[in-house]
């Protein structure tokens, strides 16, 4: 808990530190070219084969993955350990939280994001857009409902590893870039 | 306690604190977006500063940092001879060796000047103070004594991987300015002195460029 005087406290949510300065325009445009490749890649195999077989290959939340490993692959957060063993995790998470606890949704969505959290901080592969990916098994159709504990691997552990290897095959094009810094 | 106060404060001040327009810049240096704010860089940067600080502390050696051009003399030196060869090199103290190279004392200014003294006169002040209350040295210099008579024995030596924290600790310990370092079979090698420490200062800018 806070220690010190409430002045303190409040002084706290002042900030003082400043916005990182923008990124250049080569950033800009290889994060564009990542994106487009990678979440174009998801979405040519889920439209074109994925869904002919009756599968999924897309997940909302591939959207946010791309924000990070196309356009902030220098960070911890878009690392291929963080990027698979996040998503796959929480998707696990998710899915017992449905199993378990779906008759009461809003308590089981609760559940299932807090605790894909703390189990990615604990195995230290945190992965802002997979706690939507364990939220997703909660809250989603009836379709993801239907896939059990399937969903961790199709569509969320098939999705994001396609878009890890755009990742590496389109960032290391460009002159500035190394994609992963680590690999695990 | 007070010294420990004292450094804490030159290595939080002064040339390696980063100013935040340092940090912006560096981050503009940096292609691609870093997901840290200039706080956070600034901590990161001052804890990582201080670990390399204590790491430099116990990790730099007396090989690093002594002075390998070092002149020696026997026991049989005259004192005048020794005397004649430190004011040539403009140097305090010099390691006495004996015919297998091995260290067996120093001779420092301090020994030199108490042959101008009887030996009740301990303190190099004491010395300078007599003589000036007299107006003259209380004996007449002995110039036909030998290093092997006036010099400190046996010599405080180091090793070349001793730690320069340790050296420091044994200069003010022991009070000496100075310790000849040995190899392992105990030949001299190099010679360490307060200035050598002084000019390996972990404030020194160039350990962190390497």
């Amino acid at each position: 808990m806070h220690k010190g005087t409430t002045m303190e406290y409040f002084k706290k949510m002042t900030g003082g530190a400043k916005c990182p300065p923008q990124v250049s325009i080569s950033e800009i445009f290889w994060s564009w070219i990542g994106a487009f490749l990678g979440i174009g890649a998801v979405c040519y195999l889920h439209f074109n084969f994925a869904t002919k077989a009756d599968m999924i290959l897309i997940v909302a939340s591939f959207g946010a993955s791309a924000v990070l490993i196309y356009g902030a692959p220098k960070v911890p957060l878009a690392q291929p350990r963080n990027l698979i063993g996040g998503h796959v995790l929480s998707a696990l998470v998710g899915v017992t939280c449905f199993k378990l606890l779906g008759a009461n949704p809003s308590f089981a969505g609760g559940v299932a994001v807090a605790t894909a959290i703390a189990l990615m901080h604990y195995t230290r592969t945190l992965h802002p857009p997979a706690g939507a990916t364990s939220l997703i098994a909660v809250v989603g159709s009836e379709k993801i409902h239907s896939l059990g504990y399937l969903y961790a691997f199709m569509p969320v552990a098939a999705g994001a590893f396609i878009m890890l290897i755009v990742a590496v095959l389109v960032n290391n094009l460009a002159n500035e870039r190394r994609y992963p810094e680590y690999w695990i | 306690m007070k010294k420990n106060e004292k450094q804490e404060k030159s290595l939080s001040s002064g040339a390696l604190e980063l100013s935040e327009q340092d940090v912006m810049a560096a981050l503009r240096e940096i292609h691609g977006y870093l997901d840290i704010t200039s706080l956070d860089f600034k901590l990161v940067y001052r804890l990582a500063v201080r670990h390399a600080i204590e790491r430099l502390r116990h990790f730099l050696k007396a090989g690093d940092i002594m002075t390998g051009d070092v002149v020696a003399v026997t026991r049989e030196t005259t004192v005048l001879e020794v005397a004649e060869l430190m004011e040539k090199r403009g140097i305090s103290g010099v390691p006495v060796i004996d015919e297998g190279e091995k260290v067996v004392g120093v001779v420092s200014e301090k020994d030199l000047l108490h042959l101008l003294s009887s030996p009740e006169t301990t303190t190099v002040m004491k010395i300078i103070t007599e003589a000036l209350r007299r107006g003259n040295f209380e004996v007449p210099p002995p110039r036909a004594k030998k290093a092997g008579d006036v010099m400190t024995s046996p010599a405080i030596t180091v090793r070349q991987d001793t730690p320069v924290l340790e050296i420091k600790n044994l200069f003010s310990g022991k009070n000496i300015n100075r310790a000849p370092v040995v190899n392992e079979d105990g030949n001299l090698v190099g010679i360490v002195t307060r200035d050598d420490i002084v000019r390996s200062s972990v404030l020194n800018l160039d350990h962190f460029e390497n």
